[in-house]
């Protein structure tokens, strides 16, 4: 049996943009998805944490910090990958680590790259690697800019995470970007894509 | 500087954090249009004017206020506020704030996650700011917190303050109209800190501007108000992390 994707949110609140990831992994994985340590009404959710649910021994954490990357052949026997529901930081802070990682050591640990991953980034990579895809075959770039117009002012938004490209575009959801620019016509730039 | 700018700065002001440019932004809010910024190695000074040109605010801060402070060559740019208000939609108390400019173009960068960047124009303003030649009767220094009280309660009852001073232990404060709402800055209350008066005066100046100003009231630790008979007052304000703000205000046409 496939393992379920959990995303163990860690935060103390839940903010727009966390928000926002988490309905974009909800339509990404659909019910293979559980969010954990909150109850988020449409999105299948619990408030209980994901140890409480399986056995951290069965469980691969996603965590940058790991030495080896995700393959599909360490999903055997596994029940759970588990994802820090973590608002990134510039440069990154090694939360997963600290926040899951370092408290679950019988987990299984793993990467999908160095880089911090948005949440459904994540999801939709640990999906594909449920699905038999290897990490390499799936193309990534690093940084997104939002560039848009406000009157005269130029205006952009840089975002540092790593996104997996989907079609050529980086995934990132409509209601994030909406969230960043305020509604309103904008233009993505995104840097050259490893693993293509 | 750790973000990059687009453009080639001539000069670039880094501030620690949105606080500084947040409060800056509020006081001019719904007073001026836009602002004269120079910088120069010396430091940073805006100068603004609202657009009755009854008032004035200049703000000075010292390049040790900065997280960083380059000048290439000494630059004047003009900035609107709408544009400065927008750079501030969002921004988390922890960004960066970075102004950079070439003379044409200003860039600014609001350095967080997600690190966003604007990038506009700089606008024609006269250079030249009034020189406000006026002899002061009146110099005190008093506390802020009972000072911003004393102008909350006027502004709630009536439009003009009426600022009175006969003897050099007692600034009285009124609603100019019916003398209610009076509150005594005194130096046995410990709201007076300090009052020198060369001829007892008293002025009435509008409340709404003097409220707008006293946003600044965070970024400084006390407040020196000079006024005098049928003159504009001055609000100094020394700021926490260095300089001063300045803002005057013209009487009431009686």
């Amino acid at each position: 049996m496939a393992p379920r994707i959990y995303i163990e949110h860690l935060e103390s609140q839940l903010s727009r943009w966390l928000l926002a990831e988490y309905w974009s992994s909800y339509r990404i994985a659909g019910d293979l998805l559980t969010i954990t340590g909150i109850e988020i009404p449409g999105i299948r959710s619990t408030s209980k944490r994901f140890h409480e649910l399986v056995d951290p021994s069965e469980a691969i954490i996603l965590d940058p910090q790991a030495d080896r990357e995700l393959a599909p052949e360490d999903l055997e026997g596994i029940d759970a990958i588990v994802i820090g529901g973590i608002l990134g930081a510039h440069p990154p802070m090694g939360r997963t680590k600290k926040l899951l990682s370092d408290r679950f050591p019988q987990a299984i640990k793993r990467n999908i790259g160095k880089q911090q991953f948005s949440i459904d980034g994540s999801v939709y990579i640990a999906l594909e690697i449920i699905r038999g895809r290897r990490l390499r075959e799936i193309p990534i770039t690093l940084g997104i800019t939002i560039r848009r117009r406000i009157g005269s002012i130029e205006h952009e938004i840089e975002l540092p995470y790593a996104y997996p490209l989907v079609g050529g575009k980086p995934l990132i959801s409509e209601e994030l970007l909406a969230l960043l620019t305020g509604g309103g016509g904008y233009e993505l730039e995104f840097r050259r894509p490893k693993h293509e | 500087m750790s973000s990059y700018a687009t453009i080639s700065p001539q000069v670039s002001v880094v501030f620690a954090d949105v606080k500084i440019p947040a409060t800056i932004v509020k006081a001019l809010k719904g007073l001026v249009d836009e602002t004269l910024i120079t910088i120069d190695s010396s430091g940073f000074k805006l100068s603004a004017m609202d657009p009755a040109r009854v008032s004035m605010m200049i703000l000075e801060i010292p390049v040790s206020a900065f997280l960083e402070l380059r000048v290439e060559r000494e630059l004047s740019i003009g900035v609107s506020m709408q544009n400065l208000e927008l750079t501030l939609e969002g921004a988390k108390k922890t960004d960066k704030y970075v102004l950079t400019s070439d003379g044409e173009f200003v860039e600014i960068i609001v350095e967080g996650l997600p690190t966003r960047r604007f990038k506009f124009r700089s606008i024609e303003i006269p250079k030249e700011v009034p020189n406000i030649d006026v002899k002061f009767d009146v110099d005190a220094i008093v506390g802020l917190d009972p000072f911003v009280v004393a102008i909350k309660d006027i502004a709630s009852i009536g439009s003009y303050a009426l600022f009175k001073a006969e003897t050099e232990d007692l600034l009285e404060i009124y609603e100019a109209s019916n003398k209610r709402g009076a509150a005594r800055l005194s130096r046995s209350a410990g709201s007076l800190i300090d009052l020198r008066i060369d001829r007892p005066s008293s002025c009435s100046y509008e409340v709404s501007y003097i409220e707008k100003a006293l946003s600044l009231a965070k970024l400084a630790s006390q407040l020196q108000l000079s006024f005098s008979s049928d003159a504009p007052i001055r609000m100094v304000f020394p700021l926490v992390m260095g300089g001063t703000a300045t803002f005057y205000l013209a009487p009431q046409v009686s």
